[in-house]
């Protein structure tokens, strides 16, 4: 078994060498890393945002970029106090032109858990200030929320559902119940920058309907602003001090020149009261606004054009084997051909995985500050940092991806022989279902990513799936793409397998 | 052992053994199977029956099949961007073999001074050299030659025999193969003879020379009919080959010399001939020519 070893470690030793020992490989292995960085820094030089000078967004309170908006019917408290209600329905409005104007070509994106109606606490009525919430979404059951990326799922399904919010000096817990009588808890939250004397109340919102359109070289993302009614009773209020004020929480319209307004065209809400049942038309999402693009990715640009001297050095180190009957000097020295194979593709695989996490490292830390300073920067867009685990993950799976293609193409080319078709075949697996997931619609496009190695550019993606980028890789998680890479990258290596054992050298 | 490639057959029924302390010689025309069989032996190609042992066991079953058999198949079969150093060194490293080895075979086969260049750069017979080399690396019992002399200038030639020789003489195995008879003729102690994939010869040179060989005498006679005539009831086998030229068998040139003067009968020139391995060889082989002109003529 240790001699076994001791055999394989030689072999490693010797496809070590043979990789290092031919001049013009070793330029191609660091072509691939200048490209990678190169292409990256081009990149992030083309591109730009104001997003943070027009934003779609206000600041909450952590300082991430979120989306505020209700009809907010509320009183004062100070310190300790519980809100109980009875949502008894939660619907749309009646509309009098339902999407208009909308292309039927765009797609409805699904509706979060960020909209509905129940009860909360907020420090004020400004938007994106702190609050906790228990509400009944229309679509994901009722939920327990805080701060804007706080969520906490209750029990599924739909009204009528009673509600319940109480603040305890700073432990705040929200429950639920189908009758009134038997009382679950949701969950047990304290609200950083929740001050004593805060607003407590109903509310309702709801998010904006978005439509998406993939076509050609873009996407197209319309949507408008959501709208919902709900009704509510047996409202009991322990800190009750006189009449419940009506406020609209709103988001500041952007202007292009000058402070931001607060606009009069956001949903229109309202509210109404007969003998206890409170009648509320509200819009308006409460929850996370991270723009979709993906600094990490952006800065990881280049690896796209690294990949193509990258699989064509893969090849050459199978295919050259085969030129000049190099390969039975191979066999001679080493007549298991499975462990040669094996050995090739552990050199070339290790090889390229750290010239690949090289030169995402350095694309990353020379592209960050470049893409700061064209606009993708805080609020709208967090400080990315090296140490940042996500970061490290991105970095981490670009370079088993890089790795696991140049081993796909040492495979193609032992399977092939030659070096010309091997190094097409390869380059067209992973380009062409780039070019074609970015001119089909979502679903079959997030299929294809699913079934081919262009897949495996969701490695480089450092925020969740999105179907509202161009990429069409950035609809699945960076784990699904490497799993297809290894897929691809391993059935290659078992094809190759079998073909070596089975043909004469 | 057997192996054939879609319809033909290109080594059927092949059995012989090869012996330390000697020189071996695997000669047979073109296309006679004398590479198939070298590479079954080597594990490259799968036999169809049978099975080529060394030493006593399957080549794929080595572990460091380098220290046990060196094999020169095809010089040319070095990457052109690789110094001839780090080609042997890989080599070197792949069968656990000490670094220095790779200094000592480049500088016994006399590439030293060149083997820090790139290897595409280098003559056919430096690539013959560099071919010897590998072979050498592992200092292995058994070595195995396909077609040494290929590329080789006549110095080359020269020390290539000598080479062969010599690792003879330290009692190794040495398998040499060749399309060519002349090129063995020195060098061999013991030949294999093969032809469409069939063994023909299995004999020492001598011995080949000696069987297959039939000395005979050429007379020019103006007087060729009394001439046959003597010499026929002398005990010769005579054939008249020209209009004044005879050929005699079984008689030996004094003995024909001697009739003809007693009996009177004028000679301008009588040779005797004897037959070199090239034609024993040739005779042997004229049947198992794989692309002979006649045969190609006759379909």
């Amino acid at each position: 078994m240790t001699a076994a070893r001791e055999n394989f470690g030689r072999l490693l030793l010797a496809e070590w060498t043979k990789l290092r020992s031919v001049r013009r490989w070793v330029i191609t292995l660091f072509g691939v890393a200048v490209l990678t960085v190169g292409i990256s820094v081009l990149a992030a030089n083309g591109g730009s945002t104001d997003i943070n000078k027009q934003p779609n967004f206000v600041t909450g309170p952590d300082g991430s970029p979120v989306s505020d908006g209700m009809e907010f019917v509320h009183q004062p408290i100070a310190g300790d106090g519980v809100i109980t209600v009875r949502v008894a329905s939660l619907g749309k409005p009646p509309e009098e032109n339902p999407g208009r104007g909308m292309n039927p070509d765009f797609k409805s994106l699904p509706v979060g858990p960020w909209g509905g109606a129940g009860v909360i606490i907020k420090d004020g009525t400004r938007a994106g200030s702190a609050y906790a919430s228990v509400l009944l979404t229309p679509t994901h059951g009722v939920r327990m929320q805080s701060n804007y990326t706080t969520d906490l799922a209750g029990s599924d399904g739909g009204g009528p559902r009673w509600l319940r919010l109480s603040r305890t000096g700073e432990k705040i817990i929200g429950s639920e119940s189908a009758d009134g009588t038997t009382w679950r808890k949701i969950g047990e939250l304290t609200v950083p920058g929740l001050p004593r004397d805060a607003e407590m109340g109903m509310f309702v919102s709801a998010e904006p309907e978005m439509r998406l359109m993939r076509q050609a070289g873009g996407t197209s993302v319309g949507g408008h602003p959501g709208k919902a009614v709900a009704t509510f009773d047996n409202l009991q209020f322990s800190a009750a001090s006189g009449e419940w004020r009506d406020d609209r929480v709103d988001m500041p319209i952007p202007e292009p020149d000058g402070p931001p307004v607060h606009g009069t065209d956001g949903p229109q809400g309202s509210v109404t009261e007969a003998n206890g049942t409170y009648t509320i038309m509200g819009g308006g999402k409460i929850g996370p606004e991270v723009p979709p693009d993906d600094m990490v990715q952006i800065s990881l640009f280049g690896v796209i054009a690294g990949l193509m001297a990258l699989i064509a050095i893969s090849v050459l180190f199978a295919t050259s084997e085969y030129r000049r009957g190099m390969i039975r000097t191979t066999f001679l020295a080493s007549p298991r051909r499975g462990r040669v194979l094996a050995a090739k593709a552990i050199v070339l695989g290790g090889v390229t995985y750290l010239i690949g996490l090289a030169a995402a490292v350095t694309a990353f830390l020379i592209t960050q500050p470049v893409l700061r300073e064209h606009g993708f920067a805080p609020p709208a867009f967090a400080k990315e940092s090296l140490t940042d685990p996500t970061v490290i993950r991105t970095l981490l799976l670009t370079a088993a991806f890089m790795a696991g293609v140049a081993v796909f193409s040492l495979a193609v080319g032992t399977i092939m022989r030659r070096s010309a078709a091997a190094i097409t075949t390869v380059i067209v697996l992973v380009i062409l279902p780039v070019i074609v997931g970015s001119l089909l619609q979502a679903a079959p496009a997030r299929w294809l990513m699913h079934v081919t190695l262009a897949g495996g550019f969701a490695t480089q993606r450092a925020k969740p799936p999105s179907d509202t980028l161009v990429e069409p890789w950035s609809m699945i998680g960076p784990w699904t793409g490497l799993a297809v890479t290894v897929a691809y990258a391993g059935a290659a290596l078992l094809l190759a397998w079998w073909l070596l054992r089975r043909r004469d050298a | 052992m057997r192996k054939h490639f879609r319809s033909t057959v290109a080594v059927d029924d092949l059995t012989f053994t090869v012996r330390p302390g000697e020189v071996t010689g695997f000669v047979g025309p073109n296309g006679a199977g004398k590479s198939t069989t070298m590479r079954i032996i080597l594990g490259l190609d799968a036999p169809d029956a049978g099975d080529a042992l060394i030493g006593g066991q399957a080549y794929r079953a080595l572990r460091t099949p380098l220290l046990q058999v060196g094999a020169l198949l095809d010089a040319s079969a070095v990457h052109p961007g690789r110094k001839a150093r780090d080609h042997l060194l890989w080599l070197a490293h792949s069968n656990g073999i000490p670094r220095r080895r790779v200094g000592e075979v480049l500088e016994q086969v006399g590439l030293a001074s060149a083997a820090g260049r790139r290897a595409g750069g280098y003559s056919l017979g430096m690539q013959q050299r560099l071919g010897i080399a590998a072979a050498l690396l592992g200092d292995p019992p058994v070595l195995m030659f396909d077609e040494p002399v290929n590329g080789l200038d006549p110095d080359g030639i020269v020390w290539i025999r000598g080479l062969m020789r010599s690792l003879a003489a330290e009692g190794r195995v040495v398998f040499v193969s060749s399309h060519l008879m002349s090129e063995l003729q020195d060098t061999a102690d013991h030949l294999i003879v093969i032809g469409r994939g069939r063994l023909i010869a299995d004999t020492s040179v001598a011995k080949l020379i000696a069987a297959a060989s039939r000395d005979r005498v050429v007379v020019h006679t103006a007087r060729r009919a009394d001439a046959m005539t003597l010499l026929a009831n002398a005990g010769g086998t005579v054939a008249a080959t020209d209009a004044e030229i005879l050929t005699v068998e079984g008689l030996t040139g004094e003995r024909t010399a001697a009739l003809l003067t007693e009996a009177g009968l004028a000679f301008s020139e009588l040779r005797s001939h004897r037959a070199s391995l090239e034609e024993a060889y040739m005779e042997l082989t004229r049947d198992a020519v794989e692309f002979s002109v006649t045969e190609e003529e006759g379909r």
